[in-house]
């Protein structure tokens, strides 16, 4: 590569016309896009989760884009989409849930930027100025007892923000490594994992590490249930820490590839999918295995959702599957409806019903019962 | 099987692989794990690149006789003629130095997808690396691999330091590869040369600020290594690192002025067969469209044999002969 000057060179030496020293130009254009495409780096999409407003869902269409949609049965009619026009402020890839309080819908994005919209008509609410983080947001934010949203930027550092003024405060702690896992609030304790092997207990008031593990390497959302905290990691275990002042770990469960998508926990049974796609049902006191499915249909980010004594499972590559709570059997799936890959977490009604988005930007509405599968809205 | 499961198969997932399991070799560090990559896929790709570096020595060693073609025949399908012949006559293959290098571009490319890949930058990248590893613990246990080397964030983009010296190298390079064959050229050439000599640099350069800092530390790498290579097969040419001090710099300290490039000539051995005089082509071209730099040139060249005494009949220094003497 190094010596493609010579390439170019024997072509002037050979024939020299302008036609030749137009060739030798011309293959430098030519090399320059097809190395700046081969290094270029991967684009951010996001994998935002849908979230609900009433019967309003709010939807990450695409990157830098929202649409919300009110869900009838198997009919979704938009509402408002943003941005609207280029006066609205900027937002990027969405990789953290969105946050509705009241009549408002937080975004934080990739930018570091966090935007508030009126739920009724995606405006922007007057007089928030975003509040710009000095890092990214791929982890989903989590509301304090006093009413504060804690936000946790990929570099690690530990914000609140004030919901009313949009004020965001400087780093109340700070954790080494990027930060994608989204974390989880137990009363005053914060905890955080990142996927540079660290798992940290940060007392909110204070900023004080209560304790901490640098074991596992952690970009999946973390879960709280049974008295513990659940985290899946790159170290092809699942670990429950003690909420306790130690942090004791109570048990380990090991797979044969990462964890990514976050625990779900339900009447004492922690169900967790490996990325490779195969869904455990552990003892949530114990971590013992209750069984396993036998069957996988592709990769796994997003968490799986407990309906009806079904475990929903989405893949990447774009099917659904359903599972027997009680016994892992496969109770209908793949049902694969071709419209992109599956990486968002699902958002469940109130009716029962499940709610996909895919990165192509369409919201699909899963019957767990009966695995129909209808796209509500597909973009254009 | 589609070309690009064959790409990936075969070239980018084994890579991949063998940078993560490098990098647990190299105590966990990914920018160790770059250096020692590139120095491998250079040692591998080494019979490519000496090839390479033949063919662009021979190349060099026949321009002389080259412009004297180009001087003489006007016909351009009697030149042709002639300058095919000339290739015949001395084992010269004009795409000599293109095919090693179309082999090695996918290698390259391969390259540097992997790197970009195995650096995870965003959430959906380092999931997409999972599906690319094999499933062997030690390799999926080595996720993420350290981005941090010498205090550079190998996964950020703008690393000034390493542009500079990706900028400088390939300058170095360009430099060290011009001084060959400049005398030899036509104001022309020279002019192009002079274009190329600071184009490519910088349009590496440019690449190096904008692609993640792993990859610049690769380019580095395998640049300062091309240097190495370029300086002990094809040798140093005219350059001398005193010529890298500018004469302003020069008049400034009292020093003398630069050396000038002496006239590249062919040695006896490639001049054997040619029907060609070797002699006049260290002659100054007459060329009508010389502009400036060719002037500047001519000038040196004065200069130079002032300071060197005249050329001998096999052309040049005797100095500049042994050089060029072909090597193996």
């Amino acid at each position: 590569m190094f010596h493609v000057k010579h390439v170019l060179a024997r072509m002037f030496h050979v024939k020299h016309s302008g036609v030749a020293r137009g060739r030798g130009f011309f293959a430098i254009l030519l090399l320059a896009p097809i190395l700046a495409g081969c290094a270029a780096r991967a684009v951010p999409d996001g994998w935002a989760a849908p979230v609900a407003s009433g019967d309003i869902v709010v939807v990450h269409t695409e990157s830098g884009a929202l649409e919300a949609f009110r869900v009838q049965g198997s009919s979704a009619t938009s509402v408002w989409r943003y941005p609207l026009s280029d006066t609205d402020p900027e937002l990027k890839a969405v990789y953290a849930t969105p946050l509705v309080m009241g009549d408002r819908v937080y975004v934080a994005d990739y930018e570091g930027s966090v935007l508030a919209l009126n739920v009724a008509d995606g405006r922007p609410v007057a007089d928030w100025v975003p509040p710009k983080a000095d890092g990214r947001f791929v982890a989903s934010p989590v509301v304090d007892p006093n009413g504060r949203m804690i936000l946790v930027t990929d570099n690690g550092d530990v914000l609140t923000l004030d919901l009313a003024t949009g004020a965001l405060s400087t780093p109340v702690a700070r954790l080494d490594g990027r930060v994608w896992s989204s974390p989880v609030l137990s009363g005053e304790t914060l905890y955080v994992a990142s996927v540079d092997r660290r798992v940290e207990a940060i007392s909110i008031p204070d900023g004080a590490v209560r304790w901490e593990d640098t074991d596992s390497p952690v970009a999946g959302d973390l879960a709280l249930g049974a008295g513990s905290l659940l985290v899946g990691g790159f170290d092809q275990r699942v670990r429950a820490f003690d909420l306790g002042a130690s942090g004791d770990e109570r048990w380990a469960f090991d797979s044969n590839t990462w964890f990514w998508a976050r625990p779900l926990v339900a009447d004492g049974t922690v169900y967790v999918v490996d990325v490779d796609g195969i869904l455990f049902a552990l003892d949530a006191d114990t971590g013992a295995e209750q069984w396993r499915s036998s069957e996988t249909f592709g990769e796994v980010r997003a968490e799986p959702a407990l309906v009806g004594g079904l475990i929903l499972v989405a893949s990447r590559e774009g099917t659904i599957a359903a599972y027997d709570a009680s016994s892992g059997a496969l109770r209908w799936g793949p049902v694969d409806p071709e419209q992109g890959q599956l990486l968002a977490n699902p958002l469940v009604l109130d009716s029962g019903e499940v709610l996909y988005v895919s990165n192509e930007g369409s919201l699909l509405r899963v019957e767990p019962t009966s695995g129909n599968v209808t796209v509500l809205f597909e973009r254009s | 099987m589609p070309i690009g499961e064959i790409w990936q198969t075969l070239l980018e997932t084994p890579f991949i692989n063998f940078l993560v399991a490098l990098s647990v070799l190299t105590f966990g560090s990914y920018g160790l794990a770059i250096l020692a990559f590139t120095v491998i896929s250079r040692v591998v790709t080494f019979p490519l690149t000496l090839r390479t570096l033949r063919a662009t020595r021979k190349m060099q060693e026949v321009q002389p006789l080259l412009q004297e073609i180009q001087k003489k025949y006007s016909d351009p399908k009697r030149r042709t003629e002639e300058t095919m012949r000339l290739y015949r006559e001395q084992g010269v293959n004009p795409l000599g130095c293109l095919g090693p290098q179309l082999i090695q571009f996918p290698l390259f490319i391969a390259l540097y997808q992997v790197i970009r890949i195995t650096l995870g930058g965003t959430p959906e990248s380092m999931l997409y690396l999972e599906t690319r590893l094999y499933d062997v613990n030690f390799i999926k246990d080595a996720i993420p691999l350290s981005r941090s080397f010498l205090g550079i964030d190998l996964g950020a983009q703008g690393n000034i330091p390493l542009v500079v010296i990706v900028v400088s190298g390939m300058w170095l390079q360009q430099r060290i590869s011009t001084s060959r064959n400049a005398a030899g050229a036509s104001a022309q050439q020279q002019q192009m040369n002079q274009t190329m000599q600071w184009m490519m640099p910088l349009m590496f350069g440019w690449f190096s600020f904008v692609v993640p800092a792993g990859l610049a530390l690769y380019w580095s790498a395998t640049t300062i290594i091309g240097i190495v290579l370029q300086w002990i097969f094809v040798g140093p040419g005219d350059f001398t690192w005193g010529s890298l001090v500018p004469n302003i710099v020069r008049d400034a300290l009292g020093m003398q002025p630069a050396a000038s490039r002496p006239a590249h000539q062919p040695t006896r051995s490639s001049a054997v067969g040619g029907d060609i005089s070797a002699t006049d082509s260290a002659e100054p071209s007459e060329s009508g469209s010389d502009n400036g730099t060719g002037r500047r040139s001519q000038r040196s060249r004065r200069r130079g044999s002032d300071r060197q005494g005249p050329p001998s009949a096999g052309g040049g220094s005797g100095r500049s002969r042994r050089r060029r003497r072909p090597r193996g």
